[in-house]
């Protein structure tokens, strides 16, 4: 961190630097009265069920209490406040939102980082995993309007913004997460989920994507373990690594027929380095996310939006202090 | 006479579909019973009769059993309006009929019809119209063939054949095949063989003919006539449901009711919990709700007097009636769950099954949403980690329609006991379970004992 986060600071961003109206296009003009906002001031009180007559006062708000954090949530059928609370009042519309941090990866890194730290070799988890995410948003489900936010500390937000998806209910958004889902209990037991039959296109999609990294990070010994002679191994590092368009009929091609051998490596390679999700923000309705643009509190930095997941890095990520500039 | 009428059909639906326009059909009232009546008795015999038309019938003989169909189907239907509780085996009996049907149809582009006309026709393509759309070639460009990847012996070949065809629907219409991942997504189309469909299907058509049904009660409040008319089918059904379909009995589930365990109300299912708040809240339930909780109480022990008091007590005494007052009018109903008035039956409460089907069970008619939010505050004091891998497990169960099994995964939330058959299957189970675990004397003893090491 640069310097200490004061609350001059936080003011004088909101006040001056925060891009309103990006903020504004990114959640639509629409409902905007409707909409849940929440906010972490003071200290460390959480406060949620607030709404705003017009983005001018919501602008005023974030500059004069100095808030460390900014969340947005739920457009409701009435303005949300402390006498009507949003368990009270009838929900209307949430966007689908994906949150990925690395920690959720924590029982699988083998760099030694932990937590919070990160370096390139686990990053490229999170970054294989938004590449996953996006691509099976587009092309299985059909969905256009995605955008990828920074969250300001250790991981990214996927909002998919299609019309379509404000009114999934529960069920719907359930169903497109466990469709995503092949690590179960990702915390405790990691159990691994079958690769589908039917699916085909999430199958490939982790032969290609997900199978081309682990191979890149494999050792000859490694593939040795899992089943595969010495001389094959080698040869099979030596073609990813050369391949330029690797997909699931290169892995075919190069990953030996022997079905115990193809069922441990699928299984490594899911456990390994499939795609994590915070499953509660996704089905979670009501739950409030970090407002785009707006500071994290704990580091300074400010949950841009992503252009190239490929080339982003946490700590190349824009700050208060650098925007203040 | 009584004429049903007619709004053109865009499409092309099978003569056995019975959510179909019944196009301009002329019956006396006679007949018109008897048909109704033919169409019960093939549901007690469970005889799952095809309409397919013969090639040797004429058109005016067809004709007739279009109407006998239909027409018989739409007197069911109005019968059943009046009556909550025997709407529900309606929907049960026309639900397996349905899918008996649909399934062993072998015409493709019949199933195609119903399936538009379930989901609506924008939702539903063929693979042949996605190709054309995409311009692509699904089959191609995935591998793709019709081949059955296993056995399935109940069918006959041409109508297993079918069965492995695959068809498009928007994938949110069916979120639990999405959510097993057995549909092939292509730009949000669910790819997806007939055969991983049928429960949806079926479970589709169920909650529409349970709408229907529904709107049907206008009809008969508005013309009187109708209402004699319907009046020997309802009674017939009555009688039916009372036998055979509803009320299941306990011994069935090894256990009986505990006379104690009404005294506990955190042992209440989470069903009858919220059939209590929304009494509590709106002063009133639905018929059939009545007949939940009043037989429910009864059975995990309450007595009728009490039963009486707590009516009174949380649902009538806002309106300004005194007890007495009730118990000559509300009270009727609860008196004749006790069988002291009415035919003298000793009424059983329903069955988890029944609930799901026709009366209210939480996991099944409840949105997902809430009930994620009720679990929150109710058990506000466990682990945040608990409740939200609960949630979690609970909603993924829900959505693949196991909602027996959803409330045995609340019911380890709740009492961090496992049911060892993975469901629960009576509302009184799920109470006298959670009894056990929380208020007899074995469990305080350990408690006890726990306390002076
Ligand atoms: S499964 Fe049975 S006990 Fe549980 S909520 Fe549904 S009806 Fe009630
Ligand atoms: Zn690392």
């Amino acid at each position: 961190m640069n310097e200490e986060l004061t609350p001059e600071i936080i003011s004088e961003f909101y006040r001056t630097k925060f891009p309103l109206d990006k903020f504004m296009a990114f959640i639509g003009l629409s409902d905007f009265k409707n909409r849940e906002f929440g906010f972490v001031v003071g200290e460390n009180r959480f406060i949620r069920n607030i709404s705003f007559e017009n983005t001018k006062e919501l602008r005023e708000f974030m500059a004069t209490k100095s808030v460390k954090h900014a969340y947005v949530g739920a457009v409701y059928e009435q303005s949300p406040s402390r006498y009507s609370p949003i368990q009270k009042i009838k929900w209307k519309f949430r966007e689908f939102i994906y949150d990925i941090d690395i920690n959720d990866f924590d029982l699988v890194r083998t760099c030694g980082c932990q937590g919070y730290s990160y370096c390139t070799d686990c990053w490229s988890l999170v970054q294989d995993t938004v590449l996953f995410i996006d691509e099976t948003m587009r092309q299985d489900f059909g969905f256009t309007d995605i955008i990828w936010l920074f969250s300001g500390r250790r991981g990214v937000h996927g909002w998919i913004k299609d019309k379509i998806t404000n009114n999934f209910d529960q069920a719907q958004r359930v169903a497109i997460l466990n469709y995503l889902t092949m690590v179960h209990d990702q915390k405790r037991t990691q159990t691994i989920e079958e690769i589908p039959n039917e699916a085909k296109p999430l199958r490939d999609r982790i032969y290609s994507i997900i199978a081309k990294s682990y191979l890149l990070n494999s050792s000859e010994e490694s593939l040795v373990e899992i089943g595969i002679a010495k001389k094959k191994a080698k040869d099979i590092i030596q073609r990813v690594k050369t391949s330029s368009e690797f997909d699931a009929q290169t892995y075919n091609l190069i990953i030996p027929s022997n079905q115990t051998v193809r069922n441990k490596l699928s299984h490594e390679i899911i456990l390994k380095r499939y795609p994590r999700i915070d499953r509660k923000v996704t089905m979670d309705t009501r739950r409030v996310s970090r407002m785009p643009y707006s500071i994290h509190g704990n580091t300074g930095q400010l949950a841009v939006v992503i252009k190239d997941i490929k080339s982003f890095y946490p700590d190349s990520a824009p700050n208060v202090w650098d925007a203040l500039k | 006479m009584t004429e049903i009428r007619n709004n053109n059909m865009s499409i092309e639906l099978p003569d056995w579909y019975v959510l179909k326009e019944p196009g301009e059909i002329t019956v006396d009232v006679k007949n018109w019973i008897e048909y109704a009546d033919t169409r019960i008795d093939r549901f007690i015999k469970g005889d799952p009769w095809i309409i397919n038309r013969p090639t040797w019938i004429s058109d005016e003989d067809w004709e007739i059993v279009k109407v006998q169909e239909i027409g018989g189907h739409f007197l069911l239907r109005l019968s059943a309006s009046t009556n909550q509780r025997i709407s529900g085996w309606l929907v049960e009996v026309e639900g397996d009929l349905f899918e008996f049907r649909f399934m062993s149809s072998i015409n493709f582009d019949e199933k195609i019809n119903v399936l538009k006309d379930l989901y609506g026709e924008e939702n539903v393509k063929t693979i042949q119209e996605l190709n054309d759309f995409y311009q692509i070639n699904l089959y191609r460009q995935f591998n793709l063939s019709d081949v059955p990847g296993r056995r399935v012996r109940k069918y006959s070949d041409a109508t297993r054949r079918d069965l492995y065809k695959r068809i498009a629907i928007r994938f949110n219409k069916i979120p639990s095949v999405i959510s097993a991942k057995k549909a092939l997504l292509y730009k949000g189309w669910a790819v997806v063989r007939i055969s991983e469909i049928r429960l949806t299907v079926k479970r589709e058509f169920e909650k529409q003919i349970s709408e229907v049904i529904k709107k049907s009660a206008v009809f008969v409040d508005e013309d009187s006539n109708l209402a004699d008319t319907i009046k020997p089918v309802t009674q017939k059904i009555t009688e039916l449901a009372k036998s055979k379909r509803m009320g299941g009995s306990l011994s069935d589930f090894g256990f009986a009711g505990s006379k104690e365990v009404y005294t506990q109300v955190d042992c209440y299912p989470p069903c009858i919990l919220d059939l209590v708040t929304i009494l509590r809240d709106k002063g009133h339930l639905a018929h059939i709700e009545n007949w939940q909780l009043g037989t429910f109480l009864k059975e995990v022990g309450m007595p009728i007097d009490d039963q009486l008091k707590f009516w009174y007590q949380t649902s009538v005494d806002n309106v300004g009636l005194t007890f007495d007052e009730f118990i000559n009018r509300i009270g009727y109903q609860i008196r004749h769950i006790y069988g002291q008035t009415g035919g003298g039956i000793d009424y059983r409460s329903p069955k988890c099954k029944t609930c799901i089907d026709g009366y209210y069970c939480y996991f099944a008619h409840k949105k997902l949403e809430d009930i994620s939010e009720d679990i929150k505050i109710r058990f506000k004091d466990k682990k945040e980690e608990m409740i939200d891998s609960s949630i979690d497990d609970i909603s993924k169960i829900i959505v693949n329609n196991r909602f027996q099994s959803a409330c045995a995964r609340y019911f380890k939330l709740h009492t961090g006991w496992t049911i060892r058959s993975g469901r629960i299957n009576h509302m009184v189970q799920y109470s006298t379970q959670a009894y056990k675990r929380f208020h007899t004397s074995k469990d305080k003893e350990k408690q006890s004992g726990e306390k002076n090491e």
